[in-house]
C-alpha cells in the first residue's frame, strides 16, 4: 500500500528496460518459495531432469550427417566424390567423363591407394550413360624428375552421335546419327624444360568401329550417301605424335597430375587451370597412320593458345582469351568423317550444338570477362568465334559462326566445379551444362 | 571541480513529497516481502550458476549435425529487429556467473604474466619419455593431424602446419587459446612442441603403419633441422566426448542446460571476441560439449574448439578476403555484383591486409567491429545487445598491450616482425571494438561500496576516449524492492569523480542513476545490510542496469 503512494511517479521515471538485466528468475520463477537465485536456478535444473529427453534428429539432420563428410573433387570433366566409407578401399564414385552427346553420366572409379599422389597416377573407370553411352579407361603414370609419363586405354561406346554435314553451312535440318565404338591404348613421354616447359611424343593405337545410331535421325549413309568417307568402314589408326607446351598460367590451387596431363587430344583442349594471370600455349602433330589402307593416312597439326589478363578492380577478375587451330593436311587423301576437327557445344563453339560444323580445318576464339558474384558462383560474360573450312583457299573468315552469352561457375578452393552457360546462335539459344572450366 | 553536496545539502533539495514517500518507504521497509517477488534476493548478484549438478551424461552426437536449409536460410533473411529480449543467464550487476560454459578470469580478477602465458594449461604436456603411440591419423581436412597417447597413457591431438603456411594455423591457435582462456572460455589445453619424426611410433595393434605416419608428416610444414611444430592439444577429465553444442535452443537431454544458447550473455557476447580475433568461421562443428566427472558429480562443460581457425588462418590457407564481411549468402550483394560485373558489391576485395606466410589474411584497418561477421549466420551472435557487446568489450579492453605480448610470445614466431605485426593487429582491432562498444551507458564499471562511498571505473576515461572530466549526472531514489519502482529524486548532484557519497538514508535499497551526456546512463542498486551483519561498510552493490543513448544502435 505505501509503496503505491509513489509508484506512479517512479513509473513515470522508469528507465527504457531493453537492455536490463534479465535473470532468469524475474520470467520464470514469480511465484516461486525459493528464497535464493540459486536455488531458483537450481529448481530449473532439476524440473528440466525429471522431463529430460533424449534429442531426435529430424530427417534433414540425418541427411546431413549423412553427407557430412562426402569430398567431391572435379579433375577435366568428371567430378569424383570421396565418401569416406568407399574411400578407403579407393573407389569413387564418378559423374561424367564421356565425351559426345554422352548426357547425364556416372560410374566408378578405382584408384589403387598404393600409387596415389601429385606425382603419381593410376585409375582405371567404368562409365554409363542414360543415353547408352557406356566406356572403360585406365590410366598408369608417374614423374621421375624431369619425366613424366603414362600409359593409358579407353574404350568407348558411342551410339547417338551426330554428323551434320561437311562445313560450315552444313544445315541443321540435315542431321544424321551414327554410332561410333572407338577403343585407343598408347602411352605418352614427356621431358620438362624448365618450370613451365614441356616436351614430348606419344604413339597410340585406335580402333573405331562405325555402325548405325539409336533414335529417328537417318543414318550417315542414307542422308550424305555411302560415298563419305567412313561412312560402313573400320578404321584403325596407329598415331605417333610430338608436342609442346607452354604453361605461365597462375593458378590457384596446386595442380594434380591428371590436371596437366591428360590423354591424348583432350590434353590440349581440356585442360584448365582456372587461371586468370598468364599465357598458355600448346602445339601438336600428330600422324594418323591407317592400318590397312594408305590413302586414309592424314596428319594433324593444332595449336591452343591462351591468355589471361587481370583486371581485379573489385570482383572483377579480368579478360581471358583462347585462340585454337586445328589444320589436317591429308595428302590428297580422305579422313574419316567422325575423325574430321568439330566445334560446336559447351567446349568449343557455344550457341550450337556438340559437333555442329566439322570439316578438315577449324579456327576458333573464345572470349570472356570473368567476375565473381558469390564465394562459390564466378560470372562470365562470353563470346565465341569459330569457322571450319577443307583448304584455307576455300576460308571465308568474313563469316564465322559466332555465339555469346552468359554463364555461371560454381567454384571452390579456387577450382571449377562445373558450369552453365546460356548461349545464343545463329540457331537459336541453346544452354550447356559442363563439368570443370572450359580454358 | 564543484565540491559534492554535503548531507544536509541533499536533505533540502528533497521535496515534500520525497520525504513523505521516504518516510513511508522507511516504515514499509520494516515489513517482510515474500521472497518471490523480489527484484534482489538475498544471494544477488549471483557469481556461480549452480549448473554443475549431478546429472546423467546425454547421449554423444557422433557426427556435426547441420542446420538444414530452412534455418539456413531463416538465419540469412530472417529480420534481426525481431531480437529484442536480454539476456537470460545474467546475474544483477550485468554480469555473467561462472558455470559450466564460463569462468570469470581476467576482467573480474587480473591474471599474472605466468598465467597469461600458461592459459588453459592445467597439466603437464606430454611426456617426453619414450615415444609417443599414434593411435589414429586423419588426412583428410584441411591439415594433417594425429592422435597420439604418451608414456604415461594420456591421450594427445597433434596437429600440423600446412607447408606453404609454416606456423599460422598452430599460431593462430596459441593466441587464441589463451585469449579466449583469459576472457573466460573454456578451451582445450594447447601446447606448441617440435617434434622429430622418430617420436611418433604406431601403437601396436593399432593398424597404424610407419609408412601412415610419413604420410601424414609428409603433408605437414617442417622446419629446417628436419623437425615438425605441432600443436598438441588436449582436453581434461574428459569422461564422454558429447558433440557439439548449438548456438540456439538447450540440449534437450541435459538437465543442466535450462538457458536457451542464444539468451546466454557469453555466447552473445562471443561475437565481440570473435571479431576481434577474426573467428569467422565459428560454428556448432568447432564447439565440442564434454562429459565430466568432478567430486562426484557428472555435468557437460562446453568447449570453443579448433582454434587454429581464428587470427588469419583458416587451416591450411589464409581466410578468404570476405570472410568476416559477409555471410555465405547475401543475395543482395550477389545482384549488386551480377549488375556490376563484380565491379560493385565487393569492397572487401580492397583489403590490403599484408598476407605473410605465418600470418594469413589478418589486419585492422578495415576492420570495423559492428559490421564484423561470420561467415555463417549464428543466432546467438545475432540477437546480440548493446548489453551483450558492452559486457565483452570491457573485457577485450582490459587486455594491455604487455599481456597481449606475452600471449603473441606464446605463438614462438620465428619471425620478429610477424610477432610484432600479431600485437599491433590485436591492439588495433581491440581498440576498434572499444570504440565501438564501450560507451553503452556512459562505460561506467566496477562498482563498489568504500566508506560509504560509491566508487566505479569510467571505462572510457579510463582507455582514452573520451577526457576524463566529462561531468556525470547523479540522481538518488529510494527503491522498492517488492514492488520494483522507484521514488521520486532523494538527491541530485553532478560530478566528474569516479565516487560518490551515499546518501545516509536508512532505505533498504537505494539506486543511484548516473547520467553521462549523449552516452545513457546507468543504474546501481544498493542493498542496506542488516545492522547485525552491517560491518564496515552498510550498502553493496546488488544490481546495475545501464541504458544507452535515446536509439542505441545494435552491436
Amino acid at each position: 500500500m505505501l509503496g503505491a503512494l509513489w509508484a506512479p511517479h517512479a513509473r513515470a521515471q522508469s528507465p527504457d528496460r531493453a537492455d536490463a538485466p534479465r535473470t532468469a528468475s524475474d520470467s520464470s520463477s514469480r511465484g516461486s518459495a525459493h528464497p535464493s537465485r540459486a536455488a531458483r536456478w537450481r529448481r530449473m535444473r532439476q524440473k528440466k531432469a525429471q522431463n529430460i529427453a533424449p534429442p531426435e534428429p529430424t530427417f534433414v539432420q540425418r541427411a546431413m550427417s549423412a553427407v557430412a563428410d562426402i569430398g567431391g573433387a572435379v579433375v577435366p570433366h568428371r567430378f569424383i566424390l570421396n565418401i569416406p566409407q568407399l574411400d578407403v578401399a579407393g573407389f569413387h564414385p564418378v559423374f561424367g567423363g564421356l565425351e559426345g552427346n554422352a548426357g547425364t553420366t556416372a560410374g566408378i572409379l578405382y584408384e589403387p591407394p598404393f600409387w596415389q599422389g601429385k606425382d603419381r597416377l593410376a585409375e582405371v573407370q567404368v562409365l554409363g550413360s542414360l543415353r547408352r553411352y557406356y566406356g572403360a579407361g585406365l590410366r598408369f603414370g608417374g614423374i621421375a624428375g624431369p619425366y613424366v609419363g603414362y600409359t593409358y586405354a579407353r574404350y568407348r561406346h558411342r551410339p547417338r552421335e551426330q554428323f551434320y554435314g561437311l562445313g560450315i553451312d552444313s544445315q541443321a535440318e540435315s542431321k544424321a546419327g551414327f554410332r561410333l565404338n572407338q577403343g585407343v591404348v598408347g602411352g605418352l613421354l614427356g621431358r620438362t624444360i624448365g618450370p613451365s616447359a614441356l616436351v614430348g611424343g606419344h604413339v597410340s593405337y585406335q580402333v573405331n568401329r562405325y555402325g548405325d545410331g539409336y533414335g529417328d535421325s537417318p543414318t550417315v549413309a542414307d542422308q550424305f550417301g555411302t560415298d563419305l568417307s567412313g561412312v560402313g568402314t573400320d578404321l584403325d589408326y596407329l598415331m605417333i605424335g610430338g608436342f609442346f607446351e607452354l604453361d605461365v598460367r597462375d593458378a590457384p590451387y596446386d595442380r594434380a597430375f591428371g590436371h596437366r596431363f591428360a590423354p591424348t587430344e583432350p590434353r590440349l583442349r581440356g585442360v584448365s587451370l582456372d587461371a586468370s594471370r598468364g599465357f598458355y600455349l600448346a602445339t601438336e602433330l600428330t600422324h594418323n597412320l591407317n592400318v590397312g589402307q594408305q590413302d586414309l593416312d592424314f596428319t594433324r597439326f593444332t595449336l591452343d593458345v591462351r591468355e589471361f589478363l587481370p583486371i581485379q578492380e573489385g570482383l572483377l577478375h579480368g579478360f581471358s582469351f583462347r585462340q585454337f587451330a586445328s589444320v589436317t593436311h591429308s595428302g590428297g587423301n580422305r579422313v574419316p568423317f567422325y575423325r574430321l576437327q568439330s566445334i560446336g557445344g559447351a567446349r568449343s563453339l557455344r550457341g550450337y550444338s556438340s559437333g555442329r560444323f566439322r570439316d578438315r580445318n577449324v579456327l576458333l576464339v573464345n572470349a570472356e570477362v570473368r567476375c565473381q558474384i558469390w564465394h562459390w558462383l564466378d560470372m562470365a560474360v562470353f563470346g565465341d568465334a569459330g569457322q571450319v573450312f577443307r583448304t584455307f583457299r576455300t576460308v571465308d573468315l568474313d563469316d564465322p559462326r559466332l555465339g555469346y552469352g552468359l554463364g555461371f561457375r560454381i567454384k571452390n578452393d579456387g577450382k571449377t566445379l562445373g558450369r552453365i552457360d546460356v548461349a545464343r546462335g545463329r540457331e537459336g539459344w541453346t544452354l550447356h551444362t559442363d563439368l570443370g572450366s572450359l580454358f | 571541480m564543484r565540491a559534492l553536496p554535503s548531507a544536509s545539502a541533499w536533505a533540502r533539495a528533497v521535496g515534500r513529497t520525497g520525504r513523505l514517500c521516504l518516510l513511508l518507504v522507511l516504515v514499509g521497509a520494516g515489513s517482510v516481502a515474500p521472497a518471490s517477488a523480489q527484484r534482489f534476493l538475498p544471494d544477488d548478484p549471483l557469481w556461480n550458476d549452480p549448473d554443475r549438478m549431478d546429472m546423467p551424461f546425454p547421449e554423444s552426437t557422433t557426427s556435426v549435425r547441420g542446420i538444414g536449409p530452412l534455418e539456413f536460410f531463416r538465419r540469412s533473411f530472417g529480420v534481426p529487429g525481431e531480437y529484442t529480449a536480454p539476456a537470460q543467464n545474467v546475474n544483477t550487476v550485468g554480469g555473467v556467473p561462472n558455470s559450466s560454459w564460463y569462468t570469470n578470469r581476467h576482467y573480474r580478477s587480473p591474471l599474472s604474466r605466468a598465467a597469461l602465458r600458461r592459459g588453459p594449461n592445467q597439466e603437464p604436456g606430454p611426456s617426453l619419455r619414450g615415444p609417443w603411440r599414434v593411435i589414429g591419423v586423419e588426412t583428410r581436412g584441411d591439415l594433417p593431424r594425429i592422435e597420439v597417447r604418451d608414456a604415461t597413457g594420456r591421450r594427445f591431438r597433434l596437429l600440423f602446419d600446412a607447408p606453404a603456411h609454416p606456423e599460422m594455423a598452430t599460431g593462430a591457435a596459441m593466441i587464441s587459446s589463451r585469449l579466449l582462456h583469459a576472457l573466460g572460455y573454456n578451451v582445450s589445453q594447447h601446447w606448441l612442441r617440435r617434434i622429430r619424426p622418430e617420436r611418433l611410433a604406431p601403437k601396436p595393434d593399432s593398424g597404424i603403419t610407419p609408412a601412415g605416419i610419413d604420410s601424414v608428416l609428409a603433408q605437414a610444414a617442417r622446419r629446417p633441422d628436419s623437425t615438425y611444430r605441432t600443436l598438441v592439444t588436449r582436453i581434461p577429465n574428459v569422461a564422454r566426448r558429447i558433440g557439439p553444442f548449438r548456438f540456439r535452443g538447450t540440449r534437450p537431454d541435459d538437465a543442466n542446460d535450462v538457458f536457451p544458447h542464444e539468451d546466454r550473455r557469453e555466447l552473445r557476447g562471443l561475437r565481440v571476441v570473435a571479431a576481434w580475433i577474426h573467428h569467422s568461421k565459428l560454428r556448432p562443428r568447432h564447439t565440442l560439449d564434454v562429459g565430466v566427472r568432478e567430486e562426484g558429480r557428472r555435468f557437460v562443460r562446453h568447449y570453443l574448439t579448433d582454434l587454429h581457425l581464428t587470427l588469419g588462418s583458416a587451416g591450411a590457407t589464409p581466410k578468404p578476403q570476405w570472410s568476416g564481411h559477409e555471410y555465405v549468402l547475401e543475395l543482395d550483394r550477389v545482384f549488386e555484383r551480377i549488375g556490376t560485373l563484380g565491379l560493385s558489391g565487393g569492397e572487401w576485395a580492397e583489403d590490403a591486409s599484408p598476407e605473410a606466410a605465418a600470418i594469413g589474411h589478418f589486419g585492422a584497418k578495415r576492420f570495423d567491429p559492428r559490421r564484423w561477421r561470420p561467415e555463417w549466420p549464428n543466432p546467438a551472435f545475432q540477437r546480440a545487445r548493446p548489453a551483450d557487446a558492452f559486457w565483452a568489450a570491457k573485457k577485450v579492453r582490459h587486455f594491455s598491450r604487455a599481456d597481449l605480448r606475452t600471449i603473441v610470445a606464446t605463438a614462438d614466431y620465428s619471425s620478429p616482425a610477424v610477432a610484432d605485426y600479431m600485437l599491433r593487429t590485436l591492439v588495433a582491432r581491440r581498440d576498434s571494438i572499444a570504440r565501438a562498444y564501450l560507451h553503452w551507458g556512459g562505460g561506467l564499471d566496477q562498482f563498489s561500496v568504500r566508506a560509504e562511498q560509491l566508487t566505479f571505473a569510467d571505462l572510457r576515461a579510463t582507455h582514452g576516449l573520451v577526457p576524463d572530466t566529462v561531468r556525470r549526472t547523479v540522481m538518488w531514489r529510494a527503491y522498492d524492492n517488492q514492488a520494483r519502482t522507484a521514488s521520486p529524486i532523494l538527491v541530485r548532484t553532478t560530478s566528474s569523480r569516479e565516487s560518490v557519497p551515499v546518501p545516509a538514508y536508512s532505505a533498504p535499497h537505494l539506486r543511484a542513476t548516473i547520467a553521462v551526456p549523449h552516452a545513457g546512463s546507468t543504474h546501481v542498486f544498493l542493498r542496506r545490510s542488516p545492522p547485525e551483519s552491517a560491518g564496515p561498510a552498510p550498502h553493496r552493490v546488488v544490481g546495475v542496469e545501464r541504458t544507452g543513448p535515446a536509439s542505441p544502435r545494435g552491436p
